[in-house]
């Protein structure tokens, strides 16, 4: 993209969808949401290690607020209705990361007659994290490639119902 | 007191309502009859010999033949423990609450009455504690299925690996 490289002369060419794009990646906020043993990693990843920060990414205790969900945890069913409410309350363009085997696939809880199998039974989840817990540096590359995804997306082209099919 | 003594002392107050009693195992317990479950209690909490003023925990077993559901008793100023047995049935299994005996066994019997069933009479708030609560049936009941969707949501997961080593435990054969 033209914006890496320093423009000599003052002026730049790009497309609009690109600056959105950019801009976008810049700040995604995320809707901390921890169920299990995972959201103590995902604390973890918040802190100064692999500080987070740096890439924009901020924990926001609203789903008004945030741009994409980080499912750390065992969703159990009860659980499920909850959180299909708080990711219809956020507001588009929306993501959803899945972190750990328990929302990935149930993990090791999977035959237990309370836990969801799966948290995209009810979300369709961007990222998968595998690991029971992933490590910190998992979640981070997780971040890098869900960047990577916004930086490509044709939003600004997308029609309301489209997205509202694809969530 | 010495979990012999203790043993001693319940049977001779209730000897007809005691069904079985010992004291080999790691802790004694004894089983007691379902209608008398409350007069018991009083007797286990209030007595000056007893004086069992802490519930620990409360536990239900489906055990195929009946539904038990047992009471973890400690007495923090004479330093001993009992545990009490009800034995219920199947049809029917119904027993009074001890929960304003002490009011730990509160939760506890809730998550019994989710789990397996038991009905505990009078309780001032029987309703679900784990589970959702329009659920249907009582899941650690040894006939219990599950459901295959529950508000829309599929609850199957289709295993690979399963598949997988299936296949090679056939070849194999
Ligand atoms: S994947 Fe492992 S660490 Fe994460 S919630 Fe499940 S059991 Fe806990």
């Amino acid at each position: 993209m033209s914006f890496y490289h320093k423009a000599e002369s003052n002026f730049l060419v790009t497309t609009l969808d690109e600056v959105l794009n950019y801009t976008r990646k810049g700040s995604l906020w995320y809707l901390f949401f921890g169920l299990a043993c995972c959201a103590i990693e995902m604390m973890q990843a918040g802190g100064p290690r692999t500080d987070l920060d740096r890439f924009g990414v901020v924990f926001r205790a609203t789903p008004r607020q945030a741009d994409f969900i980080f499912i750390a945890g065992t969703p159990t069913i009860k659980m499920a209705d909850r959180i299909k409410r708080l990711w219809d309350q956020m507001p588009y363009p929306k993501y959803a990361i899945s972190m750990g085997s328990c929302s990935n696939t149930g993990g090791l809880f999977q035959k237990g007659y309370s836990v969801l199998n799966g948290i995209d039974k009810i979300l369709p989840i961007d990222v998968y994290v595998p690991g029971c817990p992933p490590r910190p540096e998992a979640l981070t590359e997780a971040i890098l490639i869900l960047r990577e995804k916004v930086q490509k997306e044709k939003f600004l082209r997308k029609e309301e119902s489209e997205l509202i099919e694809e969530a | 007191m010495k979990p012999s003594e203790l043993l001693n002392v319940i049977e001779a107050e209730f000897g007809d309502f005691i069904l079985e009693s010992s004291d080999q195992g790691f802790d004694p317990y004894i089983v007691v009859e379902p209608d008398a479950l409350r007069d018991v209690s009083f007797f286990l909490r209030d007595d000056e010999r007893m004086k069992f003023d802490f519930l620990r925990t409360s536990l239900g077993t489906d055990k195929i033949d009946f539904i038990e559901s047992l009471f973890v008793l400690y007495s923090y100023e004479l330093k001993h423990q009992l545990i009490v047995k009800v034995e219920l049935s199947h049809k029917n299994p119904e027993v009074d609450t001890v929960s304003d005996i002490w009011k730990a066994a509160n939760w506890y019997e809730r998550e019994s009455y989710d789990l397996l069933g038991i009905n505990y009479k009078d309780h001032p708030d029987l309703r679900r504690l784990m589970m959702p609560h329009d659920w249907v049936g009582h899941p650690l009941l040894k006939d219990y299925k599950s459901p295959k969707k529950y508000h829309g949501m599929d609850l199957y997961r289709f295993n690979p690996v399963l598949k997988v080593t299936k296949k090679k435990a056939k070849k194999k054969k």
